[in-house]
């Protein structure tokens, strides 16, 4: 069990989230703290939908209730991206995220490489930091999704890209 | 304000912070004295047990403690050291989080100093300085006992909390080995595996510090507890001042409590130091010296005085308690070891000579001139109130493996039988072991009573028979001899009257020649 969890917020990415479990275990090696979330160091982390959520989920504190599926529904687009997939795509886009071997996933979706996902709305961004400062938790998900539209309209590019 | 209702007496600052509010309650003064108070257990009938046990029932002293004003100071000061610390570190606000970031700065951008400014901390540092054997070490493990030492939150954040950590200050005052124990420590305590990521042999100093100043913050530990810091007057190159600074640098920027725990050998260290100095008077440095002779200590000893396991009861005396403090000048583990060894003492000269179980003042002496050899210096050093010289005496482990030396040699005279003459069962034992070491019976029974001819004790008989032997067979033969020879000197032969005129002092010639045994040369002219 990792002896230190962040509380996730709402409508937050797992990739947010485990990014802030790295910045708060002071780490400064990308590669152990994926050993030390997944057991290994070859697992990638990915913004939009994240594999390997079997292994990650054993080692999440028991009482956070933080199961493979939880995971999946919560803190990934997982259902957004498969909203209009058959259900026999669904499952097995699910099963290979729970278990691992999910690099045909995102070619399956079709979800290019230059997909979107950086995208996120500015006012949302500043609240968002706010809220952290402030010790309320922010709401990212929506922002980060390109057919949501907030208060403010217009996107802009952010620096942080996409792994892969 | 007249009210029935129990009254709240939460306070806001400790109980909106999940850290402060999960540790135990804070303690009154009579819930303190109880939560510390360890008399030994004790029975008005174990005085009739036979001696073999209670040999052991007298090393209960060993775990006895009373507590004394300076421990209920102590209690407070720590109470206040730990809870504070924690004021400034809250998971529920942003406090914490910032802290965390802090942390991750300083380890990526390689610079222990960033972000003081954010986040101020509301930790001190407080040093316990005193003599060995005033039980320090004891009562801060007794103190810290009564904190859990982890404490799991499940939400916010999940995480242990670490109430508090001891660690003993390393030999030769390396901050690098203290962060070595530092992560071997919550190794131990988290199974968590900081040994292998953080500690390992390719990593600098100042990275390690950084990593080490991070889990600290990480795990929000409530104190850190330094123990034997007087190692650092063994400090060879660097000097104490890294460590210190090392110390002075967990308790400003990173916000950790530090409590510092030493002999007065540390004492020079930490005022050479001057902000350590300061910065350990912030909370007040305790100062905890042997007693004085005064109410407290008289208490200590009375209280003390009626776990006798001795087969009568000795009542205290002005005498025996001024004994009690002149041979032990007020060092409390020191009286409680020569209360423990009095009461063997008393109970192995029942059994070898059949004298009575009472504690008397030759008694005592006797245990001091035997047992405490070891510390006669750092008691000398009290009297005179040298405090260069206990500075450097300053330590009673000695006696400590003394003690338990003595009583593992403890073997109870063999009872042959009842019927023996008490006399004879005590040269039993020794002849019998002269023996077994291959010396010949008649010479070991000459052996013995030649020792027991010299004065020598029934514990030392067998000691003194050895030296005895070593110094050589013919000395030990010797008296054989001359008991044979004596009787046969006739008082009217020559060597008879020489004898008697030496002793009554006058000169042998003149006496011989009285008796007409020697002719005077110028009656022979004459003549």
């Amino acid at each position: 069990m990792l002896p230190y969890f962040p509380p996730a917020y709402p409508d937050e990415l797992l990739y947010s989230l485990l990014a802030r479990v790295h910045c708060h275990i002071g780490e400064s090696s990308p590669k152990r703290t994926l050993d030390a979330l997944f057991g290994s160091r070859s697992v990638r982390a990915g913004v939009a939908l994240q594999g390997h959520l079997q292994a990650l989920s054993e080692r999440l504190p028991p009482n956070r209730e933080m199961t493979p599926d939880r995971l999946l529904m919560q803190f990934t687009l997982y259902p957004l991206l498969t909203a209009f997939q058959p259900e026999e795509v669904r499952l097995m886009v699910r099963d290979a995220l729970v278990s691992g071997h999910s690099d045909w996933v995102t070619v399956r979706l079709g979800l290019g490489r230059r997909w979107p996902i950086s995208r996120r709305c500015s006012l949302d961004a500043q609240q968002g930091m706010k809220n952290i400062f402030a010790g309320r938790p922010p709401s990212l998900l929506a922002g980060r999704i390109p057919l949501v539209q907030q208060e403010a309209p217009t996107l802009f590019l952010t620096r942080i890209q996409p792994s892969q | 304000m007249t009210t029935n209702e129990p009254q709240d007496f939460q306070l806001p600052e400790y109980s909106g912070n999940p850290f402060i509010a999960n540790l135990p309650p804070i303690l009154s003064m009579a819930a303190a004295l109880n939560a510390l108070n360890a008399p030994p257990a004790f029975h008005e009938r174990e005085r009739s047990f036979p001696d073999e046990l209670r040999v052991h029932c007298i090393q209960r002293l060993n775990n006895y403690f009373l507590p004394l004003e300076q421990h209920l100071k102590l209690e407070t000061a720590l109470s206040v050291l730990i809870r504070q610390g924690y004021v400034s570190r809250n998971p529920l606000d942003k406090t914490y989080f910032q802290r965390l970031q802090d942390g991750h700065d300083r380890i990526v951008h390689k610079d222990l100093l960033l972000g003081r400014q954010r986040s101020p901390s509301t930790a001190s540092s407080m040093a316990l300085v005193g003599c060995s054997g005033m039980g320090k070490s004891r009562t801060v493990e007794r103190l810290l006992n009564l904190y859990p030492k982890i404490i799991y939150h499940e939400a916010p954040y999940s995480f242990y909390q670490i109430v508090w950590l001891k660690l003993d200050c390393p030999l030769q005052g390396s901050p690098k080995q203290l962060c070595i124990s530092f992560f071997q420590a919550i190794d131990g305590l988290l199974g968590t595996n900081y040994i292998r990521d953080y500690a390992g042999s390719r990593r600098g100093l100042d990275e390690m510090i950084r990593n080490m100043f991070h889990v600290a913050n990480l795990h929000a530990v409530g104190v850190l507890v330094i123990d034997e810091i007087q190692h650092l007057n063994q400090t060879r190159g660097v000097g104490p001042d890294v460590l210190l600074n090392f110390l002075v640098t967990l308790v400003n920027t990173i916000g950790i409590p530090v409590l510092i725990v030493g002999t007065h050998g540390a004492m020079s260290v930490l005022q050479g130091n001057f902000r350590q100095a300061r910065r350990a008077s912030g909370l007040g440095g305790l100062v905890w010296d042997n007693l004085k002779p005064d109410r407290t200590w008289d208490h200590f000893v009375e209280t003390m005085w009626r776990y006798q396991w001795t087969q009568e009861f000795t009542p205290l005396t002005d005498d025996l308690r001024q004994v009690l403090y002149e041979e032990s000048q007020g060092i409390i583990d020191v009286v409680v070891k020569l209360f423990m060894l009095a009461q063997l003492r008393a109970i192995r000269l029942r059994a070898v000579r059949r004298r009575p179980e009472h504690l008397d003042r030759e008694l005592l002496l006797q245990v001091v001139a035997q047992d405490f050899k070891l510390i006669a210096p750092m008691i000398n050093a009290l009297k005179r109130g040298d405090e260069r010289a206990l500075a450097k005496y300053d330590d009673l482990r000695p006696l400590q493996k003394h003690v338990q030396q003595v009583f593992a040699d403890y073997a109870p005279p063999i009872p042959v039988s009842e019927e023996p003459p008490p006399a004879e069962t005590s040269q039993i034992s020794p002849l019998r072991a002269l023996v077994a070491m291959g010396i010949a019976a008649d010479l070991a029974e000459t052996l013995l009573a030649r020792a027991r001819q010299e004065g020598a004790d029934e514990f030392d008989l067998l000691e003194t028979a050895l030296a005895l032997f070593q110094a050589g067979k013919k000395k030990a033969a010797t008296p054989k001899r001359e008991k044979r020879s004596k009787p046969e000197v006739a008082l009217d032969s020559v060597h008879g009257i020489v004898q008697t005129a030496l002793a009554a002092g006058h000169s042998p010639h003149e006496v011989l020649k009285a008796a007409g045994y020697v002719r005077d040369p110028l009656q022979d002219l004459a003549g």
